[in-house]
């Protein structure tokens, strides 16, 4: 018998993803494979190999201080929902959400940014150096650009910041137009078909949740 | 006939040589001395000669926190200095005047002020017998007043006191707090204050002075990548503390927050380690909490036997929590946790609300290891309390961890007029935190009420004896005269 302890086993890491009554928050069912894909790949953190679903209006996401929320279709958020939500977020919970039209004019892009004025206040401009581009790997020039923005879809534009709503110096909301949904929705074995693995920047994201 | 009066007249000569004019006589002479005799009593002609004997001079120490008591001083002085006559002193006085002060006894209803007791003491350090009786009931009382090691500041008042005792806090600005003492004692939890502190009973006063804030440092975290890490570290920023973490993310990969070294109680004012990503640091910690540092050893880290002797218990297997439990008023219960079996040399600090109403189980312990403190928590996963807990979880969250740190945080005292406050700050007396056991110290074991002073007491029935006497003999004389017919 040995003197040495062995290391403590630590509750994995379980990505979430919120599911909410109105539009189609199920748009982009690939993102938490790839996502457990690169958190595994390239750190030792812990990771379940599956993702869940939480309803928005369940004590549930309560469980899971990072969740994921996406979708097309215009959204409208239950007085449950958004009371759940602005809780989850004063407790310090991490909510990242996602434009999958990468479209400003977008029924989902226009209705959400209503929805979390509503509930939050106003958001503010991440700045490119903040530390959420530097909590694994490095992004010089803060969100990685994705390839729908650089083919012409959406609106045709490339987003040059990520729009947050802070909370106590952390990021409580992060909400991104660049579409990294439809970016990160492939099959994890496909991977290998890419010159640079467009998922570090997931990584990132939750490796500040976890730290920050 | 000869008239009534004729024959009074004519019967007088015949009287004055009777036996019973002189029974008259005699009474009247016996009034006269009596009320003589009174009127001496009363004028203290006879009180130099029994003051000089046996009387002490009694002083009823009924004012509490007066800083100054110019009749005892007034009269110790006088006995002292002039070695002469003694004056009216407090609300009674024993028969000292005309003569030295021989002996003293305090009538305590309650604690005597800081200036009394520095006057009796003077007087008994001068050859004079000083006694008393200790009729505060409940007039033990003592303060204590710590700086807390937190960003916030704030101080902890404790007093010790009978139970039962209503105890108010005041400082120079007016009423901070209440209490009511039970166990021995109450203490209070206080932001800003300004001057001293005082506590004060019905009957006694205590003053401490608050000390210099201590300056506090940062606290070092040890964690994995994780919500527990994570939800520590920002409930301990949101207290105001300065944190810094290490984080292995990956092979060779750290994640950093502020510049993390060694444990060092010139940076550190406590250490943080939850799991074992602490395992490389344990002998670091070691020497830093025998050097004087504070750690907190909690959830799954208080398994880990590096520890060894540093921790102050055994901790058990792991036991999930009660399910919905979170969702109660006592949320810990629903909390997972490894009951700790402590050492008997360690401090209990806190049982797990659970079991509490059966068989107790300790889930936080302490103990003093060299110059430090070592602070062991049964708790896992607490940040579950802070996102699922009930209204008001975070702040109860943040404050549960600021507690636990500040439990076992280093922080070098810095005496009053040292390098902290000016000399001048500190006014108070010697003993003014415990007065009451200030007084004992000074006066002795308080006694009963002593034998002269019920002697003395004797003084006034002597004057009442004689009065009755002068009376008696008056009204006999009187009785007398009028039953033989004379006026």
């Amino acid at each position: 018998m040995t003197n040495v302890s062995a290391p403590t086993a630590a509750a994995p890491f379980v990505f979430a993803t919120a599911q909410y009554e109105s539009g189609d928050w199920d748009s982009a069912p690939l993102v938490p494979a790839n996502v457990i894909d690169a958190i595994a790949r390239y750190t030792t953190i812990p990771v379940a190999p599956q993702g869940i679903i939480v309803p928005l209006s369940s004590e549930e996401v309560f469980r899971s201080p990072l969740l994921y929320l996406t979708g097309h279709l215009p959204v409208r958020f239950t007085p449950k929902e958004s009371e759940v939500m602005l809780e989850y977020v004063k407790r310090g919970g991490l909510l990242f959400i996602d434009d999958h039209n990468h479209d400003i004019d977008g029924p989902f892009h226009k209705s959400i940014v209503e929805e979390i004025r509503r509930i939050f206040g106003p958001m503010v401009q991440l700045p490119n150096t903040h530390e959420l581009y530097r909590s694994f790997f490095k992004f010089e020039n803060g969100p990685p650009t994705t390839s729908h923005e650089l083919n012409g879809w959406g609106d045709n534009l490339v987003h040059e910041h990520l729009m947050a709503i802070l909370r106590n110096g952390r990021i409580g909301v992060l909400y991104s137009n660049k579409d990294y949904s439809s970016e990160w929705s492939y099959h994890p074995d496909n991977k290998r078909f890419l010159s640079v693995d467009n998922t570090k920047f997931a990584v990132n994201l939750v490796v500040y949740a976890l730290t920050r | 006939m000869p008239s009534r009066a004729e024959r009074n007249a004519s019967s007088r000569p015949a009287t004055h040589g009777s036996a019973r004019g002189r029974l008259e006589l005699a009474l009247r002479v016996t009034a006269l001395l009596a009320l003589l005799g009174a009127v001496l009593v009363v004028s203290g002609a006879f009180r130099g000669n029994r003051a000089s004997m046996t009387a002490p001079l009694l002083f009823r120490a009924d004012t509490v926190g007066v800083p100054v008591a110019p009749p005892l001083l007034q009269l110790i002085r006088s006995s002292l200095l002039d070695g002469a006559t003694g004056q009216s002193v407090g609300t009674r006085v024993g028969p000292a005047t005309g003569s030295a002060l021989r002996s003293l006894h305090v009538l305590a209803a309650r604690v005597p002020s800081d200036t009394n007791r520095a006057l009796l003491s003077a007087a008994r350090a001068a050859g004079i017998p000083v006694s008393w009786t200790d009729s505060t009931k409940g007039g033990a009382i003592a303060i204590e007043v710590r700086s807390l090691v937190d960003p916030r500041g704030g101080y902890a008042l404790r007093v010790a006191a009978p139970d039962s005792t209503a105890v108010a806090f005041r400082d120079s600005l007016g009423l901070i707090d209440s209490v009511i003492t039970s166990g021995g004692g109450a203490s209070v939890v206080v932001g800003r204050v300004t001057g001293s502190i005082v506590a004060s009973t019905p009957s006694a006063v205590a003053v401490a002075t608050v000390p210099v804030p201590p300056t506090t440092r940062r606290i070092l975290v040890f964690a994995e990548p994780g919500w527990e890490g994570k939800f520590t570290v920002a409930a301990l920023e949101e207290r105001g503390w300065i944190v810094e973490v290490r984080y292995a993310i990956g092979k060779n990969v750290t994640v950093t927050q502020g510049a993390p070294i060694a444990p060092d109680t010139s940076r550190y004012a406590a250490v943080v380690a939850l799991d074992s990503s602490v395992l490389p640091h344990v002998a670091a910690i070691r020497r830093y909490v025998q050097s004087g540092g504070g750690v907190v050893i909690s959830g799954a880290a208080t398994t880990l036997r590096e520890f060894g002797a540093m921790l102050p218990g055994r901790a058990g297997d792991r036991q999930p929590g009660v399910p919905g439990g979170l969702e109660t008023s006592t949320p810990l219960v629903g909390l997972g946790w490894r009951p700790i079996t402590p050492d008997s040399d360690a401090a209990v600090v806190a049982r797990s609300p659970r079991v509490a109403a059966r068989a107790p189980v300790v889930a936080i312990a302490a103990r003093r290891f060299g110059a430090g403190r070592v602070v062991e928590s049964a708790y896992d996963g607490v940040w579950e309390w802070r996102m699922a807990g009930p209204d008001g979880s975070v702040e109860a969250h943040r404050a549960w961890w600021s507690e636990l740190v500040r439990a076992a945080a280093f922080a070098p005292e810095i005496a009053n007029g040292a390098d902290g406050a000016p000399i001048g700050q500190f006014t108070d007396a010697p003993g003014t935190a415990a007065p009451y056991a200030d007084t004992r110290m000074r006066l002795g074991i308080p006694t009963t009420m002593p034998k002269s002073e019920k002697r003395t007491s004797g003084t006034t029935s002597w004057e009442l004896v004689l009065a009755i006497i002068a009376m008696a003999s008056l009204l006999s004389e009187w009785a007398s005269r009028r039953l033989r017919g004379a006026k």
